[in-house]
């Protein structure tokens, strides 16, 4: 028997007595793969122990036997609800280790598609929530909205997920004609769809019932537990990695850091649902001053550590064996370390990367946010209802792919 | 809100804070690292959240870096950040092999300071096989409890090792797999 089972005293069937219950990891509310050790008194949860590794793919492993550029295809894996998170905060950790300064072009592009990736997140957890809660109308408007943002993803980097798209030095390609016109249709109207979201739920007195006072974290667990993102932020912690430490010409961008105080799982559905429009006032920015830069400079200069344009690769024997280079023997930057992270939807995305001069890297460690904030799980539902574990798991907005790596 | 430090900065305050405990920095990209002892690992980690100026109060991550064939092959970082000022500061300290599977590599756990790094150390001993003195929970977090080795391990093959134990019999009536049992 397992150490976590034996310290658990399991006396079943007699009534007033403890219940040991497993949930996952094949229950729907549990967002994939994740399962629970619940033990029960009645219906309240007195212990939960979270098992993980389900999904346990090695990334990190595999890393460290794939050179940079292909590396980017294992994390667009982790967090497939926003590819382009990973592999954005992969590229930052990379571009930090080899020194260079990407063009304004790319940086925009990027912000776009950032911010696109949390709506997206954010999208699929307000569905999802809801629907753990009992909500199911919620469900259909988030998917349905999020389906105009995957046709953005498909419209840029060619497919839904797994894009790709974003590259060590820049973008793999610049933006096709007409991106701006489709983000800019998608954007007026998405301000309407979050308040019909708003309308179905903020003031729901069932919702209310649901999520008020339910899984609240005081602000030094918050802490001590390395929470980060709208966790944190619903603490009263105005923390936002954008704003604090920022990447991709942040400062240049006007928007706000949503803050609650209640630290419960309605402060953090609030805290999403205003990162919404922060969201679409930012692409509503990057649109602006994308149009004020120059097409086509969405790489940056380092020759070295950029494939040549497919066009220039016939035109002379110095391009043609750059090319193959790039391809087979990947990149080398200079040894070292670095790392880098970003404000994903779920929280900090950071890659620490350890370089040893070669085409491989030494180490990368993914610190993904879904990990961290799982592992306050126990904390939040113990002495809670059931039924309240889902609300406490979707409020966390874990997905599976990113804890086990 | 952000208070940034350049790392030189950082240093002299931790410089300050550490005494001789610091024992090397470095600064790479801009980020700040500094090597410990690793017996001390628990009091420079509480003095540099007490510390004012410094308040490294939040654990963003923790894991490992083996430089194997190098002795000492195991470097353990600590990612710290501070919630107040947005400073980040990476402190780490070196671990010997010790060679055998019974007798792993052994530092402090700070996970009662920290309760970030409960699940990192499990995941540093899962993955890497160090031994976490006072880990309230120390078990395996990703891989099956009964797996062979460490596999991020630079020793530990890429396709694995040839025999996993469990073998294929995971559905005869004798199997270990029992909903109760694991």
């Amino acid at each position: 028997m397992s150490m976590d089972l034996q310290n658990l005293t399991i006396e079943q069937n007699e009534p007033g007595k403890l219940m040991v219950i497993n949930m996952g990891p094949q229950h729907p509310s549990t967002h994939g793969v994740l399962r629970l050790v619940l033990e029960l008194d009645g219906e309240r949860v007195m212990k939960c122990i979270p098992h993980i590794g389900y999904l346990h793919t090695g990334i990190e492993k595999l890393s460290e036997h794939h050179n940079y550029t292909q590396n980017i295809t294992h994390y667009c894996r982790m967090d497939y609800l926003a590819p382009m998170n990973n592999e954005l905060a992969y590229c930052l950790a990379v571009e930090k280790l080899i020194g260079g300064e990407i063009p304004a072009r790319a940086s925009y592009i990027r912000v776009i598609m950032h911010e696109i990736s949390r709506c997206m997140s954010h999208l699929l957890w307000i569905a999802t929530h809801a629907l753990d809660i009992g909500a199911s109308t919620a469900f259909m408007y988030g998917t349905a909205e999020r389906e105009k943002l995957l046709d953005i993803y498909e419209f840029v980097g060619g497919q839904r997920m797994m894009t790709s798209y974003i590259r060590i030095g820049g973008c793999k390609e610049d933006v096709p004609e007409g991106f701006d016109e489709m983000v800019r249709t998608w954007a007026e109207g998405f301000g309407k769809e979050i308040d019909r979201l708003h309308g179905l739920l903020t003031k729901n007195p069932i919702w209310l019932e649901r999520t008020k006072g339910i899984g609240p974290m005081s602000r030094e667990r918050c802490i001590s537990y390395g929470l980060m993102g709208p966790l944190l932020r619903a603490v009263g912690i105005e923390m936002d990695l954008r704003k604090d430490r920022p990447y991709c010409r942040f400062e240049e961008f006007d928007f706000d850091i949503p803050v609650e105080q209640e630290g419960d799982v309605y402060a953090r559905y609030l805290v999403r649902m205003e990162e919404f429009y922060q969201s679409r006032r930012i692409v509503l920015q990057a649109l602006d001053k994308l149009k004020q830069t120059e097409p086509e400079t969405h790489m940056w200069e380092l020759r070295e550590f950029t494939p040549p344009k497919r066009a220039d690769i016939y035109k002379d024997i110095e391009r043609n064996i750059h090319h193959f280079k790039y391809w087979t023997e990947g990149i080398k930057p200079p040894a070292g370390e670095a790392y880098a992270s970003i404000e994903s939807g779920k929280g900090e995305l950071g890659f620490y990367v350890v370089s040893d001069g070669s085409a491989k890297p030494l180490r990368v460690k993914v610190r993904g946010a879904s990990f961290v904030n799982l592992a306050a799980l126990p904390e939040m539902c113990e002495g809670e209802l059931i039924a309240d574990v889902v609300a406490v798991i979707g409020a966390i907005d874990i997905v599976l792919g990113e804890v086990d790596r | 809100m952000a208070d940034l430090r350049t790392a030189d900065q950082l240093l002299e305050l931790a410089k300050n804070e550490l005494g001789n405990m610091l024992m090397d920095s470095s600064t790479a990209a801009g980020d700040l690292s500094i090597l410990v002892p690793a017996g001390s690992i628990r009091e420079v980690l509480t003095k540099l959240r007490d510390a004012d100026g410094l308040r490294f109060d939040l654990m963003s991550y923790m894991t490992v870096v083996d430089y194997h064939p190098q002795e000492p092959r195991f470097e353990l970082v600590y990612d710290m950040y501070s919630v107040d000022t947005a400073n980040r500061i990476r402190v780490r300290c070196r671990l010997a092999d010790t060679g055998s599977e019974k007798d792993l590599p052994e530092i402090d756990s700070v996970a009662d300071i920290f309760m970030a790094s409960n699940w990192h150390e499990r995941e540093a001993y899962d993955l890497y096989g160090i031994n976490f003195k006072g880990h309230p929970d120390q078990r395996r977090i990703l891989l099956p409890e009964n797996w062979d080795g460490h596999p991020l391990r630079r020793d530990y093959p890429y396709d694995g090792k040839p025999v996993w134990k469990l073998g294929a019999s995971v559905a005869e009536p004798e199997a270990k797999f029992d909903i109760l049992e694991n």
